[in-house]
């Protein structure tokens, strides 16, 4: 089976900054990724390649086996992305939106799609309230259940828990292990630690550009990653290989 | 592609009857352009009678890229129109949902200022050419519609969308300007044929949408 | 840059201006109607010529860089343009200057002035949305929209003028020439429609390698400025 991402010699340049300096990667179908790593690590501008927002870059990038700036559209289909900007029509209502991008994808049987998903992430009651109306939980709530409409195998998401309050953190983190469980590939971005840790499978951590640490969450525990962590940020180890995990403090 | 137009003509329709921006925004400029006609030339005169078809379409040709700006300024809010542009969906079919949207909007805009326009130059359409009258309108929308939909887009990937839309918009959009204000004052009784400019203002529309629908998914990039 | 090419081509260029000149004060007779100033005509018709051409160019440039995303097809797109413009300026100065002593008005919408000038806007459109789009290669693929598209309209812009004029006739600026051209005025006309093809080439030529040296010194500067972070 193929990988659900994988990247080889992944190197963005903007000018004067390496964004990513030769990243290589892969991310098996049914994992949770985190990416954690200071702002400006380059955490973002991987996910934007990986969604095809950016694509001029060195190196390979393939989904499901095709490379992304080739690939059939079937597998660009398998794709959805949480971004930055929610991506959703200001002054259309929530459910407007849902429905939109339902038929837009050509899902069969739009309405009832678009009220599933609205009830998946919690915002039923809000179906006839637009875009604008919503606090910013609700709105990246809505964003995740735009990415969800046309049932992707994949998605991948751009700091997901920023602004967000401890509720709808909470929802956000049973809803991507919902989704993981359910065959779903998920890979996210995020300095949010607390958060993010206890939801991934895997984490991996970006130091200026480079891969510094990819261990599965079940080798260290959330107290030993932050470790492992801040020890990076204030290091600043850039070396490409995987750090060998700290001295565990004696019990 | 059909289905991608569909999705995104309703898309497009629902969102203005909710804001109504870009109608009302069209309708107020061409209405302020005809009262500023009215004043700088001299108010009510046989002349402006005669030129009342050119008056329209200026007032029209102006407006009208208020209302095509809108249409890619709701894309570029809160990021939209990336997931739009970014879904593996045809994007001659984005296309064609934009332009049928736009064109409705420039021919709302249109029925709203007739009445305004019927007064303020004392026109009347003889009974037996108000199938022109409409055919004129509706063909002149198109004419505009079809690359201003195209340049909508390509305009707002610039520094100054404003000035770039207009820009490109109306030298391009010549042979259509000059077709419509001929086949709306035949339709007025002012001309006694414009069977060549009908058929001008038909081609113009088939070629540019065609050629928009074409090129539109090079617009989309980024 | 000088190239052997580029060497030949404007000696070349020297020669035919030269011979050009010479022809068109000292071989082509005097028109007896409008005087010296009927000579601006040896200027007027091959730049005007030349900039349609130039804009022909622009077309297949766009499309060829659609096609292959090669920016030397984009470079010599804004060759085109650059040095189109120019010439569609000078072809609309040089008319108003022929018309006023000879008809008595700077202007007229007479046809062909009036699709020049459409012309002139379509290009200058083309160079602002240049102008004002910062990434390269979003710049190279919307101008290349706009260069497509305009082309396209230009046959539909000279018809609709053509009717529009028949409709409402204006002085013609260039009424008769083509009827019964005296044998030298022709030759004069071919020998410089000639020159201004050359001169075209050979400014095409400079601009795009100014063009492919600016991209080669910001390739140079982000290799620097990779290399050093």
């Amino acid at each position: 089976m193929s990988a659900a991402l994988a990247c080889a010699g992944l190197t963005k340049r903007y000018g004067r900054v390496a964004a990513l300096r030769a990243v290589d990667l892969s991310v098996t179908p049914g994992e949770c990724v985190a990416i954690f790593g200071r702002n400006g690590a380059g955490k973002s501008t991987f996910l934007q390649i990986a969604g095809s927002l950016i694509r001029s870059y060195d190196g390979t990038v393939s989904i499901f086996g095709e490379d992304i700036k080739r690939a059939s559209l079937e597998t660009r289909r398998a794709v959805g992305f949480v971004l930055h900007d929610i991506c959703l029509y200001s002054d259309l209502t929530v459910l407007d939106n849902l429905r939109f991008f339902a038929r837009l994808y050509g899902v069969a049987n739009p309405e009832a799609r678009a009220i599933e998903l609205l009830e998946r992430v919690e915002l039923g009651t809000r179906a006839a309230s637009t875009i604008r109306e919503l606090s910013r939980g609700m709105k990246q709530r809505a964003a995740i259940a735009r990415a969800l409409v046309h049932d992707p195998r994949l998605l991948l998401l751009d700091e997901p828990f920023t602004g967000l309050d401890e509720i709808s953190s909470q929802s956000l983190a049973t809803m991507l292990r919902e989704f993981a469980n359910h065959g779903g590939t998920v890979l996210m971005s995020t300095h949010d630690v607390e958060r993010a840790y206890p939801v991934a499978t895997r984490a991996v951590i970006l130091e200026r550009g480079a891969l510094t640490y990819d261990r599965p969450t079940t080798e260290a525990d959330l107290a030993e990653f932050r470790h492992a962590y801040w020890t990076v940020l204030f290091t600043g180890n850039t070396r490409g290989a995987p750090t060998p995990e700290p001295e565990r403090p004696r019990a | 592609m059909l289905r991608v137009a569909a999705a995104v003509l309703w898309k497009d329709l629902k969102i203005e009857m909710r804001t109504r921006d870009a109608v009302s925004a069209a309708f107020v400029f061409a209405v302020l352009v005809l009262v500023v006609f009215n004043f700088a030339l001299g108010g009510d005169t046989p002349e402006m009678r005669r030129l009342a078809a050119g008056f329209f379409w200026v007032a029209f040709a102006f407006s009208g890229t208020l209302a095509l700006n809108r249409s890619s300024a709701i894309e570029k809010e809160s990021g939209a129109g990336r997931a739009l542009a970014l879904a593996p969906v045809d994007a001659g079919g984005i296309y064609l949902g934009k332009f049928f949207a736009n064109t409705i909007f420039l021919m709302a805009t249109q029925l709203a200022v007739l009445p305004l326009f019927v007064i303020f130059f004392d026109v009347s359409v003889p009974a037996e050419r108000i199938g022109w009258f409409a055919a004129s309108f509706a063909l002149g929308a198109i004419g505009f519609a079809a690359p201003g939909t195209l340049f909508s887009v390509v305009a707002a990937n610039t520094r100054m969308r404003e000035l770039m839309l207009p820009l490109l918009f109306i030298p391009i959009s010549v042979p259509a300007l000059i077709a419509a204000v001929e086949t709306t004052s035949f339709a007025l009784g002012g001309i006694d044929s414009a069977g060549f400019w009908f058929k001008l203002l038909l081609v113009y529309d088939v070629v540019f949408v065609t050629a928009s629908l074409l090129v539109f998914e090079y617009a989309l990039e980024e | 840059m000088q190239t052997r090419r580029n060497a030949v081509l404007e000696s070349a260029l020297f020669m035919w201006m030269a011979v050009a000149l010479v022809m068109v004060f000292f071989y082509a007779p005097i028109e007896k109607e409008q005087g010296i100033v009927q000579k601006i005509f040896y200027f007027h018709v091959p730049l005007a010529w030349n900039a349609f051409l130039g804009f022909l160019i622009v077309f297949v440039a766009s499309f060829r860089y659609l096609a292959t995303r090669d920016p030397k097809w984009d470079a010599r797109a804004v060759a085109a343009a650059e040095v189109g413009v120019l010439f569609t300026t000078l072809v609309l100065i040089t008319g108003p200057i022929w018309a006023k002593p000879t008809w008595g008005i700077w202007w007229t919408w007479d046809a062909r002035l009036t699709l020049t000038f459409v012309l002139w806007l379509i290009y200058l459109g083309y160079l602002m949305l240049r102008r004002y789009v910062e990434s390269p290669e979003r710049r190279a693929v919307l101008s290349a929209i706009v260069g497509i598209i305009g082309f396209i309209d230009v046959p539909l812009v000279y018809f609709a003028i053509r009717w529009w004029r028949t409709q409402h006739p204006q002085p013609v600026l260039m009424g008769g020439q083509d009827s019964g051209l005296d044998p030298k005025m022709r030759a004069t006309l071919m020998v410089c429609s000639a020159t201004f093809l050359l001169l075209y080439t050979v400014m095409f030529r400079r601009r795009v390698a100014v063009e492919r040296m600016k991209m080669l010194v910001d390739d140079l500067r982000e290799q620097a400025e990779g290399a050093r972070s």
